[in-house]
């Protein structure tokens, strides 16, 4: 028994000795395979089959009868999506165009909002916990049970109620930009943006949260060494904190674009549409969902990818 | 006395001259120029950020408040239109009812059970995997990392019928073991997102903490665990609090690999979402619904009013213990030892 106890201590010692004079290079490389091991074992089984999967379904008709029945139907599942599915009096194009409209108009807001109330919420007054933690409320909010459960009858029964007024305070409010001779375009966007900031309160949680943690992340010299230089707040935020987040944009950006999505009206199509039964058609659906949030991506990536700092370079 | 009056005035006229001329005196030394318009901008920036910040929290607090003091309305004042805030009979009838539709106190504690290790898995798994990202070197990182991004891309209930398949095959329904092992491999609820963000944080680490380990004889997962996690509270505190939160608020991976199959164990978000689509039933089924007078029940807003208070006791919990985590958010994590860059 001891013996074997010793084998297996000197080939231990042995293993370790051998690792150690291996090159530092080919030694990070090992410990790097290691690292992600275990996340690519999972990456496997969980998430490459099944996809792989889907893309199957989405060109076959799926019967469940105890088993799995396939009958390959080439691209019609992909041409019924766009030609004949329709849900609620609404085609699934025209659930797919609303849906990237009201993305693209709330994206640059989400972006900009979530990074102004981050650095707000970083500096120091009175009250900040309680201001944070209200801020955190719509993340939990975020759920759809809870979304569900919360915006019935009920709360549209009292929204009724009490906000009679609302719309033409907005009317009010167009007129008042009309007059100041701003061009109607604009003016547009500005409504839009008005009367969508509850909507972005309650989609920036998250990435309030994480600009915050980015915020945290930067080391304070970099701060008192362009306090000393003499540098105002407004150009240390574009020289330093600006830069110093930068890379979270890029995580920001995915974020509100897969979340924006996945809560949008075309993923509650989808739904619906594999509660039938009707695999072969869902996973047809998924696949052209999924094929636009990375094309979107893929553009915005490519337009961002220059102002983004990187600590690569 | 005429000639008192005017030059006391004449003198009057001369010191606030004499201030006025010490005045420009002082405003026309560039540096008192500086320090007067920072301090305007200074006073000018706190009452914006105090506007905004409590306008905002005004615009996310309302509907809430709201909500609570509806949630304490009797179930018989429904419509009654003189009730605006406080409730004409306060009443905890709606807690009672939601209590038990949720079956709360089992749902509350396995609910939390799995959070809590779903949390603490991911966290491990994603940060082992980040750290992988962001300083090793091994073969196919490039494309291996364009697949985590994949990974965030495609919708998860996309992939959740096949998942469904194995888990069924491998017996692991019915219990929270197969979230757990997703959780593990990193392939938990937006383990994605918690990788990208992890190998971001590491990436802003300097480089001098690990060559003084190194040279000091470290290895690398006591690098990783002595060195490198210490100096990534903020990223280990966020990426916790969003494992934690979507685990508890998931309905639809609980509800189809646990609750779905298995009643005896409860979960709050899925139990909350049944509600939504059946709340008659389960309250029939409770023997509620025939205690509750005719006239209540038939009310439509009955159900959401009922829905209402189980929605405000799913989520009381994470606030509450939101309130405890965030003093966590230290001002500026220190980044000790590192000197001179």
């Amino acid at each position: 028994m001891e013996k074997t106890l010793d084998n297996v201590k000197s080939l231990y010692m042995r293993i370790r000795q051998w690792f150690k004079n291996m090159p530092y290079e080919t030694q990070k490389k090992i410990w790097g395979t290691i690292f992600v091991l275990p996340w690519v074992v999972g990456f496997l089984i969980f998430f490459a089959y099944p996809f792989v999967l889907t893309v199957y379904y989405s060109f076959h008709e799926i019967e469940l009868r105890g088993e799995i029945l396939t009958t390959f139907v080439g691209f019609d599942n992909y041409i019924n999506a766009f030609t004949s599915l329709v849900l609620d009096g609404q085609t699934f194009t025209q659930v797919l165009a609303e849906s990237t409209q009201n993305l693209l108009i709330n994206l640059p807001v989400v972006l900009i909002f979530s990074l102004f109330i981050a650095v707000l919420l970083n500096t120091a007054f009175k009250a900040r916990g309680w201001v944070r933690a209200i801020f955190f409320i719509p993340v939990i909010f975020n759920a759809a049970a809870i979304d569900i459960a919360m915006s019935g009858q009920f709360a549209g029964y009292m929204d009724a109620q009490a906000q009679a007024g609302g719309f033409l305070e907005a009317l009010q409010f167009q007129d008042f930009l009309l007059e100041m001779g701003l061009g109607r375009d604009l003016i547009a966007f500005l409504i839009l943006s008005v009367e969508r900031i509850f909507v972005i309160v309650n989609i920036s949680g998250v990435q309030i949260l994480i600009f915050l943690a980015a915020l945290q992340s930067i080391p304070r010299h970099l701060y008192e060494a362009a306090e000393i230089e003499g540098v105002t707040k407004y150009e240390a935020f574009w020289k330093i904190t600006f830069p110093m987040v930068s890379p979270m944009f890029l995580m920001v950006i995915v974020y509100t674009v897969v979340d924006t999505f996945v809560g949008s009206p075309v993923s509650r199509f989808i739904t619906s549409i594999s509660d039938r039964y009707a695999y072969g058609m869902s996973s047809a659906l998924s696949m052209i969902f999924f094929l636009l949030n990375f094309i979107i991506l893929l553009l915005i990536y490519l337009m961002i990818r220059k102002a983004v700092f990187s600590y690569d370079d | 006395m005429m000639t008192d009056k005017t030059e006391t005035v004449q003198n009057k006229k001369a010191i606030i001259k004499a201030r006025l001329d010490s005045a420009k005196e002082w405003s026309k030394d560039p540096h008192n120029r500086r320090m007067a318009a920072q301090e305007g901008q200074h006073v000018f920036l706190k009452v914006l950020r105090f506007v905004i910040l409590f306008g905002l929290s005004f615009v996310i607090i309302y509907p809430i408040l709201q909500q609570i003091s509806v949630a304490f309305r009797a179930p018989t004042d429904i419509n009654n239109v003189s009730v605006v805030w406080i409730p004409e009979t306060f009443s905890l009838e709606n807690f009672r009812i939601a209590f038990q539709a949720l079956d709360y106190w089992n749902a509350l504690r396995n609910t939390l059970f799995i959070s809590v290790v779903a949390m603490v898995l991911q966290v491990v798994s994603t940060s082992i995997v980040g750290y992988a990202f962001a300083r090793f070197t091994f073969p196919l990182k490039n494309l291996l990392f364009a697949l985590v991004l994949l990974t965030i891309i495609v919708p998860p209930a996309t992939l959740a019928f096949p998942q469904f398949l194995y888990f069924r095959q491998l017996g692991m329904l019915g219990n929270p073991s197969s979230i757990f092992l997703m959780s593990a491999l990193g392939m938990g609820i937006k383990s994605g997102i918690f990788i990208f963000l992890f190998r971001q944080f590491f990436k802003s680490i300097p480089y001098e903490l690990e060559e003084a380990a190194q040279v000091d004889g470290a290895g690398a997962f006591r690098i990783f665990y002595q060195v490198i996690m210490p100096n990534a509270k903020g990223a280990i505190i966020t990426v916790a609090l969003f494992a934690f939160v979507w685990q508890w608020n998931d309905s639809y991976f609980s509800g189809l690999f646990i609750s779905g199959t298995n009643v005896d164990f409860p979960i709050l978000a899925h139990r909350l979402t049944t509600l939504v689509h059946g709340l008659q039933g389960t309250l029939t089924s409770l023997g509620i619904w025939s205690l509750i007078g005719q006239n209540v029940t038939e009310n439509p807003l009955f159900v959401s009013l009922i829905l209402n208070t189980a929605g405000i006791l799913v989520m009381a919990p994470l606030l509450i213990m939101y309130l405890f985590v965030q003093r966590l958010f230290v001002e500026g994590i220190e980044r000790t030892g590192i000197t001179g860059q």
